[in-house]
């Protein structure tokens, strides 16, 4: 479990994180996303210690990252999987870094085999491509079978069939229980892998809830009913108390409605003989959703209560609240 | 999938298990026998020698640092010789056979300099040293290591060198009686004190690596202070040239080389410890600051 309370770190005048504060649970993948230069990287420094926060605290198991001596077997991370000297072998970076932290030699030969990097382990790093560096980073993370599990941008520059890998073992690693949290700018990548979001921009919370409410979150009920009935289905579903807005202009129109649910919508055009050839919930697609939440000028700020259930608010509050 | 247990990893029995409530404490050192505090500093050394060692980098530096360190001597040595007959009528001829065994270590001082900068700003350099970090977070113990690693590894280095530089230049000199053996009066001081010199230099790179954290910037430093600074400081206006570079390391190492002592440099323990006093104190600010700032 990593607990991130109310953080803030300045670098010169930037303000990277402002007044942070969020929970990685384990037992699931927790996608943490955010534009480039929201602050997510550097929050990942200061899970791992590398990084002071000038206010708030960062603990992992409600302890600093710098009380443990030996922290390969607590947290793995993979920060820059371009971080690594170009002209020294996959297997002795890991060898190095396994034996800091006093693990047995077999403890490499078994990541680089499970991140698929037997056969070039003696090979200079530099001479690797994005994706089998990222895949080197892994191993490293996975190094000391640690409980919390860290990737920032993991999946940059892995080809499809790599892609699916990363997503699997994410998958497996929460499902053993442990802390995983990925980072992404990519909020369609975070779909498919991650059960919980951590959203954030410009330092700040954005939102903290789980994908499906996400969405919901960012799709205000709207009802989508396709019908060449248009007009008819519209004056009835005002009489039952909706608003109603015509969405498309095409043959057969499409109409936006709130205020009714979608089984009324259907009952009311039966009713009245009105054909209907689509009805279904505006589900506001995620990247639709992130745009909107992550705009320069925060609008809303979606946030999970403790029963996990996501409510926006108005932000302007918060944000023009004294800090 | 299936991942090694921590147990199995550790060795000790006292890892975590995989169930996500077995918080065992694996990192802490007072639960694991293996894990004692000396045990611990011993496996930082280990993980630095290992990346030591496996860059190329390191190998080329100990040729460029041999090649000159032993030949120039050598030249010199040959070059004095075949002109004896004519610089020995010269009134104020005199060949310190001795220093003369070390001219090449100007060169090597050098690149063992450059060694000990690339120990840490190539970490900086490519943002491996995050990783290390977050490895060991206990940063002062990560340098410490990395001191204790390359300045080993380059003492070891300067005293063959040394030995190496020394015999060759007084074989060639015994032609014209002005050699010496490694009994004559302070050739072995000499000799140890040069190999030492190397390790200083080493650990001087080290310290302005980690101050500087650019590789550039670092190799500027030992450049300035072993090249450059002895030059300034000797057009400063008298006496302040020499009052100001007997404290400078290259004269404290001729100072210690030399057959005679310089009438103006410092006293040869002096010369010593303010040899040592340069990695020392440049390393201590390393530490400093290496707590201080954000990786």
């Amino acid at each position: 479990m990593i607990e991130i309370k109310d953080v803030s770190k300045r670098y010169g005048g930037k303000l990277a994180v402002d007044g942070l504060s969020f929970t990685v649970r384990p037992g699931m993948v927790t996608g943490f996303l955010g534009p480039n230069g929201a602050g997510k990287s550097t929050t990942m420094r200061m899970i791992l210690g590398l990084d002071e926060p000038d206010r708030g605290e960062v603990t992992i198991d409600g302890r600093r990252y710098n009380e443990f001596k030996r922290p390969l077997y607590r947290v793995g991370a993979l920060l820059d999987a371009t971080a690594v000297h170009g002209g020294r072998s996959a297997r002795a970076h890991l060898e190095s870094l396994a034996r800091s932290n006093g693990m047995r030699r077999g403890r490499v030969d078994a990541v680089l085999e499970q991140v698929g990097l037997t056969e070039v382990a003696s090979k200079h790093v530099g001479g690797f491509s994005l994706g089998m560096k990222q895949r080197l980073g892994i191993a490293a993370a996975l190094l000391g079978d640690p409980q919390v599990l860290m990737f920032d941008e993991p999946v940059n520059g892995l080809d499809p069939q790599g892609v699916r890998w990363v997503r699997g073992l994410f998958r497996s690693l929460a499902a053993e229980g442990r802390t995983v949290l990925v980072s992404s700018h990519l909020l369609s990548e975070m779909a498919q892998t991650a059960d919980h979001l951590v959203v954030i921009g410009r330092g700040r919370l954005i939102a903290d809830t789980g994908v499906e409410e996400f969405v919901e979150a960012g799709s205000a009920g709207r009802i989508l009913v396709r019908t060449p009935y248009g007009g008819g289905l519209a004056r009835l579903l005002v009489a039952e108390g909706a608003q109603v807005e015509q969405v498309e202009q095409a043959e057969h129109g499409m109409l936006a409605v709130t205020g009714v649910t979608q089984e009324r919508i259907g009952d009311v055009a039966a009713a009245h003989g009105l054909a209907i050839h689509e009805l279904r919930a505006d589900r506001a697609s995620l990247e639709e959703v992130f745009m909107e939440l992550t705009e320069e000028s925060v609008e809303y700020r979606a946030s999970s209560g403790r029963d996990g259930s996501a409510e926006v608010v108005d932000a302007q509050a918060t944000t023009g609240g004294a800090r | 999938m299936s991942i090694v247990t921590s147990a199995e990893a550790t060795g000790n029995g006292a890892g975590a298990g995989t169930g996500i409530g077995a918080g065992l404490p694996s990192d802490e050192g007072s639960n694991s026998p293996l894990g004692g505090p000396a045990a611990r500093f011993l496996d930082l050394l280990a993980a630095e020698w290992i990346k030591f060692r496996s860059v190329q980098s390191t190998y080329w530096a100990v040729v460029c640092a041999a090649v000159p360190s032993i030949l120039v001597g050598i030249l010199i040595a040959q070059n004095v010789r075949s002109n004896w007959v004519n610089l020995s009528k010269h009134p104020d001829f005199h060949f310190d056979a001795l220093a003369s065994s070390f001219d090449g270590f100007q060169f090597g001082q050098l690149v063992m300099g450059v060694l000990g900068v690339l120990v840490i700003s190539s970490e900086y350099a490519s943002g491996l040293i995050r990783t290390t970090f977050a490895a060991t977070p206990q940063r002062r113990a990560v340098l410490a290591a990395k001191t204790v690693m390359i300045g080993a590894f380059t003492l070891m280095c300067g005293e063959i060198l040394a030995f190496a530089a020394f015999f060759p230049v007084q074989a060639i000199m015994h032609g014209v009686g002005d050699g010496l053996s490694i009994g004559s009066p302070g050739a072995l001081r000499a000799v140890l004190v040069a190999g030492f010199y190397l390790a200083v230099l080493a650990l001087i790179g080290l310290a302005f690596g980690a101050l500087l954290r650019h590789t550039a910037w670092a190799i500027c430093a030992v450049f300035g202070l072993v090249f450059i600074l002895p030059g300034v400081v000797s057009a400063f206006p008298a006496p302040w040239g020499d009052r100001i570079g007997k404290f400078l390391p290259t004269d404290c190492i001729g100072q210690l080389i030399a057959q005679q002592p310089h009438a103006n440099d410092l006293s040869r323990p002096w010369s010593f410890v303010v040899i040592v006093a340069y990695p020392v104190v440049l390393l201590a600010f390393a530490h400093y600051v290496l707590r201080k700032r954000d990786a």
